[in-house]
Order: C-alpha cells, then sequence, then structure tokens
C-alpha cells in the first residue's frame, strides 16, 4: 500500500489491542496504539493520525474526558476522525459519546466481527481522508 | 382533657406541662406508675402527681405543679395496638375519676384507641419509608452491578468472538470440515452468549425504570418496510419469505419510539423466522380499529405454539421446549419476547401470540396507538444509533 492511512488503536485491553492492530496491520496500516487515557491523549496531540479508534473504559482518563481534554488543548496536527470503539453500550453513552467534537461514530465491539470493522474502517477512511 | 381555661395561668400550665414532656426515665424504674402502666398494660389511676414524675422531680415541686394544673385526679392509659404497648397517654382531670359520667369515660377510651392508631400508623409509615429506601439503594446496586459486569464481560467474549472469526475465515490456514463445523458451534454459541448479556442490561434497565422511550410521530407502514428490508438477507439464507400484506388505505401515523418498535419486530420476526421451515412464509399486516389504535400482525407459517406453552410465552427465560437447539435458525436467549412486551407496555398497547395448534402456525400482535394533535414528541435525526450524529433534541412539535 503506497503512502498507507495512520490508525491510532487505544484498547487496554491486551488481546483485543493485539487483534486489533493485526487486523489493521494484515490490512497495509500502518498502525499503533496506546494501553490508557494518558498515553492516548499524547499520541492524540502529536496529531498525524488518519483515523483514531478509541475505547472509553480505560484505567486512567475515559474516552469521554480524552475528546474533552482535545477539545482544551487541540493537537498540533489535524486528527482524523475518532471513533468510539467500546464495548459500553446504552443509548445514554453512545448520545454522549456521538455529543464529543470530532467523534464520527460510536461501534460496539462485541457486536462487529473483525471483517465488518475493516469494513468500516475503509468506510471511514475513503469519506474522511483526501 | 387539661382544663386550659382563660384565667391568666395558661402561660404557668404551658411551662409546667413542657417540663414534664421533656423528663425522660429509664423503663427499668421501680414506683412510677407511669412505668408500671406500660408493663403491666393496665390502666392506672392517682391523685398526686408525684407517682407519675417519680423520682425526676420532687413531692412538693409536684404538688405545686399540681395546684396550677388544677387537676385532682391523674388517669394514666397504656397504649395498646394488639398485644404491643406503644407507650401511655396521661390525662388529667379536674374532677376524680368515679365522678365521670359514662358518655365522658366512652370518649376518653375512643380518645386512647385513636391515639394508639395514629401513632402506629406513623412508625408502619416510618419503617415503610426506611424500606422503601433500603431497596431503592439496593436496585441502584443491582443496576451498576448489570452494567458493569456486562462490560466486563463482553471484553473477553469480544476475544473470543473475534479470533473464532479469523479462524472461520481461514487467517489462520485451511480447516478440515470437522474443524469448521466445531469453530461454527463456538461462534453461535459466544454470539448467543452475547446476546444474553446485552438483554440482561435491557431488562435491567426496564425492570428500573431507566429506559427512555423517546415517542415520535411514525410512518409505521414505512418502519414495517424498512425491517423486512433488514432482515431479508437472512430470510433468504433459510429460505423464508417475509412479506408485507399492503393495507388498502394508508396507515395513520402512530405514537412511539421507532428504535424500540424496530427491536420488537426484530425480535417476532426473528422468532418466526427460527421456527418456520424452508419455502415457508411470514406476513405483516395492519388491522385498523376504530377507537385509536392499530394492530400489527406477524403470521407465519411455522410449528406453531401448543396451547400449553403460550403461558409462558412473554415470560423472562420462557422458552418454548426445545427451542434452544445450537444451529443457526433457533438460538434465542428466552428473553426476547419478555421485552418485547415491556416494551409495548411502556407504549400503552397490548402484545399477544395465537396458534390454531402444532404446524399451524402462529400470529403474534401486537397494538400501537395513532398519533393524536397534540401528542408530544422527541424530534431526532433518523439514523441508526450506530453511525447517528447526534441532532440537538427539541421538545414539543
Amino acid at each position: 500500500m503506497k503512502n498507507p492511512a495512520k490508525i491510532l488503536v487505544v484498547e487496554d485491553d491486551g488481546t483485543l489491542r493485539d487483534i486489533y492492530t493485526n487486523l489493521l496491520k494484515d490490512e497495509g496500516y500502518q498502525v499503533d496504539s496506546a494501553f490508557d487515557g494518558s498515553h492516548a491523549l499524547e499520541k492524540m496531540r502529536m496529531g498525524g493520525w488518519d483515523l483514531v479508534l478509541l475505547d472509553i473504559m480505560l484505567p486512567d482518563i475515559d474516552g469521554y474526558n480524552i475528546m474533552n481534554a482535545l477539545r482544551d488543548v487541540p493537537p498540533s496536527k489535524p486528527v482524523g476522525p475518532i471513533v468510539f470503539l467500546t464495548n459500553l453500550s446504552g443509548e445514554d453513552n453512545v448520545e454522549k459519546g456521538l455529543e464529543k467534537d470530532g467523534v464520527k461514530g460510536y461501534w460496539v465491539k462485541s457486536e462487529l466481527t473483525p471483517g465488518q470493522i475493516i469494513q468500516k474502517v475503509k468506510g471511514l477512511l475513503a469519506e474522511y481522508r483526501k | 382533657m387539661l382544663p386550659f381555661t382563660t384565667n391568666g395561668k395558661n402561660h404557668e400550665i404551658a411551662k409546667i406541662l413542657k417540663i414534664i414532656g421533656q423528663l425522660s426515665l429509664p423503663l427499668s424504674t421501680r414506683g412510677n406508675i407511669a412505668i408500671e402502666s406500660l408493663h403491666q398494660k393496665k390502666t392506672k389511676l392517682t391523685n398526686n402527681l408525684h407517682d407519675l414524675i417519680v423520682p425526676l422531680i420532687s413531692k412538693d415541686e409536684a404538688a405545686r405543679m399540681q395546684v396550677i394544673l388544677k387537676a385532682q385526679t391523674f388517669a394514666v392509659y397504656p397504649i395498646l395496638v394488639g398485644s404491643h404497648t406503644l407507650g401511655v397517654l396521661v390525662i388529667g382531670l379536674e374532677k376524680s375519676v368515679a365522678d365521670l359520667s359514662q358518655s365522658e369515660r366512652e370518649t376518653l377510651h375512643e380518645l386512647i384507641d385513636v391515639v394508639g392508631l395514629a401513632i402506629e400508623r406513623s412508625q408502619i409509615y416510618a419503617s415503610l419509608q426506611r424500606a422503601n429506601k433500603k431497596l431503592k439503594e439496593l436496585d441502584q446496586m443491582k443496576d451498576d452491578f448489570v452494567s458493569v459486569a456486562s462490560h466486563e464481560l463482553r471484553t473477553p467474549m469480544t476475544a473470543i468472538k473475534s479470533y473464532l472469526w479469523l479462524a472461520l475465515d481461514g487467517r489462520g490456514g485451511k480447516l478440515t470440515e470437522k474443524q469448521k463445523y466445531y469453530l461454527d458451534r463456538a461462534y453461535i454459541s459466544t454470539d448467543r452468549l452475547i446476546k444474553l448479556v446485552n438483554d440482561m442490561l435491557n431488562i435491567s434497565r426496564i425492570e428500573s425504570g431507566r429506559i427512555t422511550i423517546e415517542m415520535n410521530k411514525i410512518d409505521i407502514q414505512q418502519l414495517v418496510q424498512d425491517v423486512i428490508d433488514e432482515v431479508k438477507p437472512r430470510a433468504d439464507e433459510v429460505k423464508v419469505k417475509v412479506t408485507l400484506d399492503q393495507p388498502q388505505k394508508k396507515i395513520l401515523p402512530v405514537l412511539a419510539d421507532p428504535d424500540k418498535i424496530k427491536e420488537v419486530l426484530f425480535n417476532i420476526i426473528g422468532n418466526s423466522l427460527k421456527f418456520t421451515p424452508e419455502k415457508g412464509t411470514i406476513t405483516i399486516s395492519f388491522e385498523s380499529k376504530e377507537d385509536g389504535h392499530v394492530i400489527i400482525h406477524v403470521r407465519d407459517t411455522g410449528r406453531g405454539i401448543d396451547e400449553k406453552d403460550m403461558g409462558t410465552l412473554f415470560t423472562k427465560f420462557g422458552m418454548v421446549e426445545g427451542s434452544y437447539v445450537t444451529n443457526k435458525k433457533a438460538s434465542g436467549t428466552g428473553l426476547g419476547l419478555y421485552i418485547s412486551k415491556s416494551i409495548i407496555e411502556l407504549h400503552k398497547g397490548k402484545i399477544w401470540a395465537q396458534s390454531p395448534g402444532i404446524d399451524q402456525g402462529t400470529t403474534f400482535s401486537f397494538t400501537l396507538p395513532y398519533y393524536k394533535k397534540g401528542d408530544k414528541v422527541v424530534i431526532k435525526p433518523e439514523k441508526s444509533v450506530e453511525d447517528r450524529k447526534l441532532g440537538i433534541i427539541h421538545s414539543g412539535i
């Protein structure tokens, strides 16, 4: 893949982090990951991502608060679409998630197969990447 | 019954009553007739106030108080409710008990009974309030637990489901037919487990009243068509036809939460798909009622439901015998119809099933109210939950 899209995976569960990063790498994307909120925030603030898959329930700062922090101190380089990839369901949580600036989707992990995640990632990248 | 006359001594009487009211004695005190009355559950009489407030107030001071109170006799009545003594009521009388008329005695006894009941009621009320508060706390704890537990359960289940999918997709190498079969079964069971966790979370929300129903003016005909379009791939897979019986007249809009009604339809149609053999049909039709509601019928040509199973159909885990088979056709959680019933009831509608018998198909029906002018609605962009970009929620029409 020429000039592969850069994707950041934020996931505290080691097994799921492996699954998602390897899945995306196999598709030819350039993938980096973060295992907690503070590392995620640091990497997101550096910018330069074409897509961020962001978990909500993280050990230190949750996904919602990462988005709040990002709104208060914006990244130095632009960040592409951010998608919550979480197992936290419930309409109230979904609404709260989609309210955040820059959040383009709310995907529930347990409802999606790896194949569906790849399809959704491709769709979003096609929509947002120039 | 103390004589609150206007002789200018009211103030002093009030002061004495206040002093007496603030006295506190242990229940083990001996020689005090108020305590004796309480223990013996018997009415006591005395001509001396001192007997009631001994040993806290001296005999001389008690005598001085009694003169101001202008009381000749004190009657001490235990307040009994059933066999339980709640306390005593002391009544000071200007005359001696022997001089009381029959009607005065009766009035006194009635008063004591009423006081007893009033005190009992207030105690019951207070204990009910405590119990209620405790129950609410427990309910909240249960909700929080279910919420956290379901999230925690989903993480490893997602990992299992993902690895099984990757293996089935051939990413770990070519599989033998048997391996494929085993993994396929494991995958279906994992999916069922995930659905079970979701359903339980849903039920917990419904039962605690935390589910939000967002009423809207809905084109139900269109909504049913959308659902049919969505289930078509699954129906094709099991070779069952799903059709809409086009009504002669356009069905008027209903007042409902579209996402929730879709969930009900997915549950019912999904159920029918499980029990309808190849080449069968599922037909959805409308029946308009004069009294302001429409009935939606989902009729299938499936195996039908035995009369004896009708009762458990809409209950929690109320699965019909043999309906849990680990194949793609039947893998219910036993919670779908219970959730559907709860949702329809939140819409003030009814849901029921009818079947002429085994192998004669089943019809599931539910009612929804027509939209009326002035009904409050929530306006929301019509997108699926997953990708819905949030619009501002307006109230009113």
